[in-house]
């Protein structure tokens, strides 16, 4: 199996952030979501992939060749949607596709126009009147128009509502279906990724928690639940963050055969959603940070 | 590349047309004005073709403007190009907008020319001397070699003000020195007088090299500082 995406040990440092040698690859013909919080690197990521920011170290390998020594080859390739999309919106979006078009060779006006129809864009009214939805349907049928093998998306689903998040879901199932294209799609709504994902790659302050298939994450992660009166030291150590409550405890574990060892049946296992597993990792970052600071 | 230079022309078309409709307006107001005062106040058109120089290069300043407002740098880095090639388009594109400027310019005089009725022939040298029209459009060009690795590096607010400062105080320095040093004064007017009155078919070739070669040397700067620069 071939991959379409491999990154290798990327760093890049700005002021009060590090992206801390990440590595991940995406097969080709599979959907790998971006997940992270705010700020966690995951725009960082696909720009330095874009090249629209500089690594400071490390590889990155689109098709199997480097992305700056072959960067225009390589671009023909790619469908790049921004978060907020960037366009001269004084122009209608039939005018828009005239100023890009002559970019990619392989341009496909019959695409195009099926793109339209299907999202029901209007070509002659101007960009700055479309609605966010729209707006970014026409961004994705702007870069999906010249037969990309690899479309990379930057928080496409963020700013939208469910109905036209739903739509654009649809929509991306059906692209894979081609098995020669692969979606790299960042995202900090975790439950459009749990719908269309096949890999997941988890970002938290600029380090690699995982990347894996999402059939192995949720193998490995399990919420579990119990009394207060069996959590002491050890078997906290068991977790990767603990919440207690009133009424009992809830954590996250990334080991579930070595918990139910430990737990046996005296605690409920519950299936991790992508959510709880951000939720408890950032829960496990901010101790530690705590932890350093009160010297414990 | 062709698609980069006339990217800007296609997607800003109604700009085009109207900062050349102002270029064109501005000349030939200037006849109009000008014709009143029969060019007393400018006899050698020298305040007129400084206008030519600054509206010329506001029009282009123009399209960067655009640039910025719409943070199209963005969108043209994810397309299939590289950065050098962003970098060469934008000097190409901006002599192109020279070019068009110039010729709006020109148009303007001569439908000035036309209905005011224009026969005064120290007038009318200058305004149909080739040489005069392609200095213009090599001062431009050497401003732009000069200014373009400013804008790479600061962005185009910034990117200004530094130009504007440095301009400032070479003004400022130039004329400091020439007033307190009568001598260098003098042999720098005779150094122009020299160059002048040598036969154009010399200096206009060596005019036409050196400002190539600062359009060259500016550009690699730029390309440099674009390159390793994060949009």
């Amino acid at each position: 199996m071939s991959n379409t995406l491999e990154v290798s040990n990327l760093s890049k440092s700005y002021k009060g952030f590090h992206l801390d040698n990440v590595s991940f690859s995406l097969p080709k013909g599979y959907i790998m979501g971006l997940i992270g919080s705010n700020g966690s690197g995951k725009t960082t990521i696909i720009k330095i992939i874009m090249n629209l920011i500089m690594k400071q170290s490390g590889d990155v390998k689109i098709f199997g060749k480097d992305h700056l020594a072959n960067e225009v080859e390589v671009k023909k390739r790619i469908g790049f949607v921004y978060d907020t999309p960037t366009y001269y919106d004084h122009l209608s979006l039939t005018q828009f596709k005239n100023t890009i078009a002559p970019f990619y060779d392989e341009w496909d006006d019959a695409v195009y126009h099926n793109l339209v129809k299907r999202f029901k864009l209007p070509l002659h009214k101007k960009l700055k009147t479309f609605s966010k939805g729209m707006a970014m349907k026409s961004a994705i049928t702007i870069a999906l128009s010249h037969n990309a093998d690899f479309i990379v998306m930057d928080e496409p689903t963020s700013n939208l509502d469910p109905v036209v998040r739903r739509e654009l879901l649809d929509f991306f199932r059906e692209l894979i279906q081609d098995e020669n294209k692969s979606i790299l799609f960042s995202s900090h709504i975790t439950t459009d990724l749990e719908q269309i994902a096949d890999y997941i790659t988890y970002i938290n302050e600029g380090k690699l928690v995982f990347s894996k298939t999402k059939d192995e994450i949720f193998e490995m992660y399990a919420l579990v639940k119990g009394g207060n009166e069996l959590l002491d030291t050890y078997t906290k150590k068991s977790f990767v963050a603990v919440k207690s409550l009133a009424y009992g405890f809830e954590a996250l574990t990334k080991d579930v055969k070595a918990t139910r060892k430990l737990f046996g049946n005296s605690v409920v296992y519950d299936k991790a959603s992508l959510e709880d597993i951000m939720f408890y990792t950032n829960l496990e970052t901010e101790n530690k940070v705590k932890d350093a600071s009160t010297g414990y | 590349m062709l698609a980069l230079v006339i990217k800007d022309f296609r997607a800003n078309w109604k700009y085009v047309v109207l900062g050349l409709a102002v270029l064109l307006t501005l000349s030939l107001s200037f006849i109009y004005t000008a014709l009143k005062a029969p060019f007393a106040v400018d006899p050698d058109l020298l305040i007129y073709f400084l206008l030519v120089i600054v509206s010329s290069i506001v029009f282009s300043l123009l399209f960067l403007m655009i640039e910025q407002m719409y943070n199209t740098n963005m969108l043209f880095a994810s397309l299939p190009i590289s950065r050098k090639q962003f970098v060469v388009q934008r000097y190409m594109a901006t002599y192109l907008q020279f070019v068009l400027a110039l010729g709006a310019h020109f148009i303007g005089l001569q439908i000035g020319i036309y209905f005011y009725e224009v026969t005064d022939q120290t007038i009318l040298e200058p305004i149909y001397n080739p040489h005069v029209w392609l200095l213009n459009l090599l001062a431009m060009m050497f401003i732009n070699g000069f200014s373009m690795p400013f804008y790479f590096k600061h962005g185009l607010r910034k990117g200004i003000l530094i130009i504007g400062l440095i301009q400032c105080f070479s003004c400022i320095s130039f004329v400091y020195i020439m007033i307190s040093f009568t001598e260098i004064w003098d042999t720098f007017q005779q150094l122009i007088f020299t160059i002048i009155s040598l036969n154009p078919f010399v200096t206009i070739p060596i005019c036409i090299a050196s400002t190539l070669l600062v359009s060259w040397v500016s550009t690699q700067i730029s390309i440099s500082i674009y390159k390793s620069k994060d949009l």
